[in-house]
């Protein structure tokens, strides 16, 4: 038998790692400043595959961007911007209804299934925040994470039991044939486990599917202050 | 409520935002949870099932709490999503309305993507152990289940290893077990049954002796048996087993690897034994933990055979974002791989190699390292013990199940007497 070496094993598991290293479309987080606000313009965000279905499901879909200003590497606030679509399946219309750290500020109608991608694709949130002008020449990044039907901590800790009482499985064999073999497990958990995954890193809320874009660093001095 | 306001399409959502933003206490009342008030809720006239063939209609329907008649909840809804997408019956799940017969009555319906019942998961690794007894172990394992036995809900398992020293070393062992497993014996919610077939053999000859034999050269064993256990599920996460497994040793003077590390050598069958086993497990994945704990007691009981007993422990908690820790210790389990592809205790720090499930040819990845101890029992009153790294990478792959490639160094410490 020939002999491996340890080093080509090791060269084999970066391989391996390097192939999960999935591509993920590029979005574009801009600063806006107007009024003396801060606010965003995000573009070409990442959207679920099923977003097509889903927004034609007759459900509502909830869409939340949680849009963080860092200074200095600090992050110094946050809002919630919240949107909820939902397809009227008599009209044939949709329902969007946007909100700001849960005060609504606007509903409106979209006639068509693009007018409402696009809108999400082209997402101009202003007014988010007010900044102080005397410390113009501080860095300042913005983040936006962005969650597509955010589930909450509490409902998933419910299906979470509800699963242990209707799904069991028997307990680790006693003398099992080899500690490193994976223990069998069916795939179908992939979405619990992805998102009790973000709730095990500390997310405060999570989804089946987010994204995080951040702006490049950026001086208010920089902006053009608009009407 | 809508809010007509000029300019093109395109703009108009956002530029509603801008202007309620300046004037938040005009804007309309409404709540995001709920996406809109109770009075726009439509009422269900009845529930529909695409997808499904092995599933039946009805027992989708009866996992989902959805009342025909009723107004409908949404919060109802994307729990049933939930509970049937993590379902080992479905690989994903999309509930969507349509029209019912009069306005403001919807049927719902369950688009279900019935999930294949066969899994797979592998092992490839190294055990090295460096030092004055440097010897060097391969070992692959791997397993194929169906988690749907002819529809049944029932689970066959086969796994099987085999070892082979590549350094310090000659010879093989290997081992396989098939195991059937009912979660729901008798129908029933609280009891479940597991019944197995194994077969070992292993001709393991060191050129020198070895730590990983525990001070001797050799080791052959030849044995099979069957086994069956029935459980009770004692509360949500806690459970109790009792069993009996037939031990029968094929070939003379077979030496097999018993508590305490210790290596005996049976000219006959050792014959009946009793298993019980108790065990509390909060783990929310067993491949890739992010919190919970597991507690599983062991105890083998037989007339000619030494009492053998263990207690599993593992408990994962988080050490930062997409990193966590994991502490476990399992002792000697009897007649286990020879070669056990694990430390005794160690806790090993984790991380994820990308932050959430991707849909590619990996969905998830996950690297470790840490130090570890073993105890390999004592050898004529001296104790000994192996100190060691291990590391590795774990990955949940769309062709191969989950796959744990890893690496163990060990160092052979010999102790001191009784």
């Amino acid at each position: 038998m020939q002999s491996p070496t340890w080093m080509s094993q090791l060269l084999w598991l970066a391989l391996l790692s390097l192939l999960g290293a999935n591509d993920v479309r590029a979005a574009q987080l801009t600063p806006l400043l107007q009024q003396g606000e801060l606010g965003v313009d995000l573009k070409g965000a990442s959207l679920p595959p099923t977003i097509r279905k889903d927004l034609v499901s007759g459900l509502t879909n909830r869409i939340v961007i949680r849009v963080t200003l860092v200074r200095s590497g600090q992050p110094v606030a946050q809002r919630l911007v919240g949107f909820a679509i939902k397809y009227d399946l008599w009209e044939e219309t949709f329902g969007v209804k946007v909100e700001v750290d849960d005060i609504p500020v606007s509903a409106s109608t979209g006639q068509s299934l693009d007018e409402v991608i696009t809108m999400l694709s082209d997402l101009n949130l202003p007014h988010l925040f007010a900044v102080d002008a005397s410390t113009p020449d501080k860095s300042i990044v913005l983040t936006a994470e962005i969650l597509f039907d955010p589930i909450e901590k509490e409902r998933m800790e419910e299906i979470r039991k509800w699963v242990a009482e209707n799904n069991r499985s028997g307990p680790p064999e006693a003398s099992s044939l080899s500690a490193g073999l994976p223990a069998p497990r069916s795939t179908s958990a992939r979405l619990f486990n992805r998102i009790f995954e973000q709730y095990a890193s500390g997310a405060p809320v999570a989804a089946t599917w987010k994204q995080t874009v951040t702006s490049k660093p950026f001086k208010l001095e920089e902006l053009q202050n608009g009407p | 409520m809508n809010i007509v306001t000029a300019g093109n399409s395109r703009e108009r959502p956002m530029k509603i935002v801008r202007a309620c933003l300046v004037l938040l206490a005009l804007c309309p009342r409404w709540s995001l949870a709920d996406g809109s008030g109770p009075e726009d809720n439509p009422y269900v006239e009845g529930i529909q099932c695409n997808g499904n063939v092995t599933t039946s209609c009805e027992s989708i329907r009866t996992q989902t709490d959805i009342t025909v008649g009723k107004a409908l909840d949404e919060n109802q809804v994307e729990n049933a999503r939930l509970r049937l997408a993590t379902l080992p019956n479905f690989r994903a799940v999309q509930i969507h309305l349509i029209k019912g017969s009069h306005k403001h009555w919807v049927i719902v319906v369950i688009d279900v993507m019935e999930a294949t019942p066969i899994t797979s998961g592998f092992a490839v690794g190294t055990l090295a152990q460096i030092a004055s007894h440097g010897a060097a172990v391969e070992t692959l394992a791997g397993r194929v289940t169906n988690h749907d036995l002819f529809g049944s809900g029932k689970t066959l398992d086969l796994s099987v290893v085999l070892a082979q020293p590549f350094e310090g070393g000659r010879g093989q062992e290997y081992a396989a077990r098939l195991q059937y497993s009912d979660p729901t014996l008798f129908d029933s919610r609280k009891y479940f049954f597991t019944t197995g077939a194994f077969y070992t053999q292993a001709d393991l000859r060191f050129t020198s002796p070895s730590g990983l034999l525990a001070g001797t050269g050799n080791y052959q064993n030849s044995g099979a048996g069957v086994d069956f256990s029935v459980g009770m599920h004692l509360d949500t996460y806690s459970y109790v087993t009792a069993g009996y497994r037939y031990l029968q040793n094929t070939a003379r003077n077979d030496q097999y690897l018993v508590s305490d590390g210790v290596i005996q050598t049976f000219n006959s069958s050792p014959g009946n034994v009793l298993l019980f086993t108790v065990g509390r497990n909060t783990e929310d994945d067993p491949s890739f933990p992010t919190h919970g704990w597991l507690l599983h007691a062991y105890d083998g009981w037989g007339p000619s055979l030494d009492n053998f007993a263990g207690v599993v422990i593992r408990g994962t908690w988080r050490a930062g974002e997409d990193a966590y820790w994991t502490f476990q210790a399992r002792p000697f389990d009897d007649f286990r791989s020879l070669f056990d592809d694990d430390l005794g205790v160690s806790i090993v720090y984790s991380r994820n190699l990308f932050s959430s499930s991707q849909p590619g040819t990996i969905h998830r990845a996950r690297w470790y390292a840490g130090p570890g101890v073993t105890n390999l029992g004592r050898t004529f009153g001296i104790h000994d013990y192996e100190v060691g790294l291990k590391a590795g990478v774990r990955l949940e792959t769309k062709y191969l199940g989950t796959v744990n490639l890893y690496f163990i160094a060990t160092h052979f410490v010999t102790g001191s007497g009784y």
